[in-house]
């Protein structure tokens, strides 16, 4: 049963062109970051530069998802061929989650190894901020299926993941010491440099907006990360849970 | 014209989401609100060594950046939520003529942004101030009147994103393929400028959309244009520039192919 829901899920997902799009756009900065390490020579760390864009561009993957069945109409065949809706909605996130993780470590790879082959450095990479950085963008696609369900608009959803991955991070930087640092670590941008022991190590809110840097680094332990990373997933699935169960399609 | 007008503020004002995006726009001021709160009660409790380190950046860029998204959603589901729905074809045999539809549309939407940007801007500010009151915080005592440039610089961004919203809208005619690139103009652009090689780094970061309200202001400083900043008249010709190439791109897009 649930091996044929997954395969069903899975074939939905390949066979829209948005899927396409995003994993174009995805793998795109990759080919941006080489130019930008050819371009300026030595750089700071381009998979993380461009963390930010993958994780926008597999939450839109999250929020389509869902999104596009309910403004089409698809979600009510979906419930037709499986009325329990938690486990459509387990299923669906499963897959998102499984091909944003691949996705998402395919590309800080292949950025990484780019990178090292234009500069020609052979510093040793941190695999656990690679994998930091999977997981994280994961979550985030997770986190945009479950807004998606919640919002039921594609606009809104992706949106509201825009906030939560740099509105609010922007405006924990001007909270009063020690709060910037406290409320920033808990951000889902700041989790993934966490998740491999480097507080806040990937501090990328814009500098336009002005202020003070995201302080020293984060508070939290890579334990506590990975904990509050789940949370947010569990939070995202339980809000969408929920929204799908009590309403109607 | 002034039916068209009517008509297309009608479209406008009768949509959940118009309400909803100026809804988290406006949010900005409670967020700049608090922060002020915050910032107050922390400076009237605290010794003066934690006082002489304490710094509240100036909210305005953040109320404005905030808001610059907000209306970029207003400006492009303004037109793709015609196209998702259909109803592009039924304004199009209303108004047969694209170009004059698309003016209307870019007036009420850049009409109501511009109103938008600059009162949520300018009560953000205001509020803060009232807030703050003669506490000597940093970037906090200047007189209101040398504000005032930053404060209409950041509203009229807002008027700018909305427009473009708009015109990559009609371009793309996907939400969320629009609403994604106004996210790469609005945040992305600007860090991977940054991250450029040297001069290019700040004369690209110059041009960039997100970093002309600052250049406009004349507070270069915030935008990572360094020395290659614009003049605020350049950065004023650089937002009209944008305007031109995202409608003109719309007028085309719109006129070129079948709805």
């Amino acid at each position: 049963m649930m091996a044929g829901l997954l395969a069903s899920e899975w074939l939905r997902l390949r066979s829209v062109r948005s899927t396409a799009y995003v994993l174009t756009a995805a793998a795109g900065t990759v080919v941006l970051a080489g130019l930008l390490t050819w371009q300026a020579g030595a750089t700071p760390p381009m998979e993380q530069v461009f963390a930010p864009v993958v994780q926008v561009c597999l939450a839109v993957l999250g929020v389509l998802a869902m999104g596009t069945e309910y403004a089409t109409g698809a979600i009510r065949t979906s419930l037709v061929a499986v009325p329990g809706r938690r486990t459509l909605m387990a299923a669906r996130a499963a897959v998102v989650a499984a091909v944003s993780f691949a996705v998402a470590l395919a590309v800080v790879l292949a950025t990484l190894l780019l990178d090292r082959w234009i500069a020609g450095s052979t510093a040793s990479p941190d695999l656990r901020v690679l994998l930091g950085l999977g997981l994280t963008a994961a979550v985030v696609a997770v986190v945009g299926l479950g807004v998606a369900t919640v919002l039921r608009s594609t606009a809104g959803a992706i949106a509201s993941v825009v906030a939560l991955l740099f509105v609010l991070p922007a405006v924990a930087r001007l909270l009063p010491a020690p709060w910037d640092t406290r409320v920033g670590s808990a951000m889902l941008p700041s989790l993934a440099g966490e998740l491999a022991g480097r507080g806040g190590g990937v501090d990328l809110v814009t500098a336009f907006v002005g202020g003070p840097g995201l302080g020293a680094g984060g508070v939290l332990p890579p334990l506590g990360a990975l904990a509050l990373l789940a949370a947010y997933a569990a939070v995202a699935l339980a809000a969408g849970g929920a929204a799908i169960s009590l309403r109607d399609a | 014209m002034v039916g068209l007008l009517r008509s297309e503020w009608l479209k406008l004002r009768s949509v959940r989401s118009t309400w909803w995006t100026l809804a988290v726009a406006g949010s900005g001021v409670l967020i700049a609100a608090a922060l002020a709160w915050w910032s107050a009660g922390y400076w009237d409790g605290a010794s003066a060594e934690a006082r002489r380190h304490f710094v509240l950046s100036p909210t305005a860029p953040l109320v404005g950046w905030l808001a610059q998204l907000c209306l970029a959603v207003l400006g492009v589901l303004a037109i793709t939520s015609e196209h998702a729905t259909g109803t592009i074809f039924g304004s199009l045999a209303a108004v047969p003529r694209r170009w004059t539809l698309l003016s209307a549309k870019a007036t009420v939407v850049g009409a109501v942004a511009l109103v938008a940007g600059e009162a949520i801007v300018l009560a953000s500010f205001l509020a803060s101030r009232a807030i703050i009151g003669d506490r000597p915080l940093r970037y906090w005592t200047a007189p209101v009147s040398q504000e005032v440039p930053v404060l209409l610089s950041w509203g009229l961004s807002v008027m700018v994103f909305a427009l473009v919203g708009l015109g990559v809208g009609a371009v793309v005619r996907s939400t969320a393929g629009a609403i994604v690139s106004l996210v790469v103009v609005w945040y992305v652009a600007p860090i991977v400028a940054l991250h450029l090689g040297a001069p290019w780094d700040e004369r690209v970061s110059s041009a960039l959309l997100s970093n002309l309200p600052a250049e406009l202001s004349g507070a270069p400083a915030l935008s990572g244009a360094g020395h290659a900043a614009l003049s605020p008249a350049g950065a004023l010709a650089a937002m009209a520039g944008y305007l031109v190439v995202a409608l003109g791109a719309a007028g085309v897009a719109l006129s070129r192919r079948d709805p």
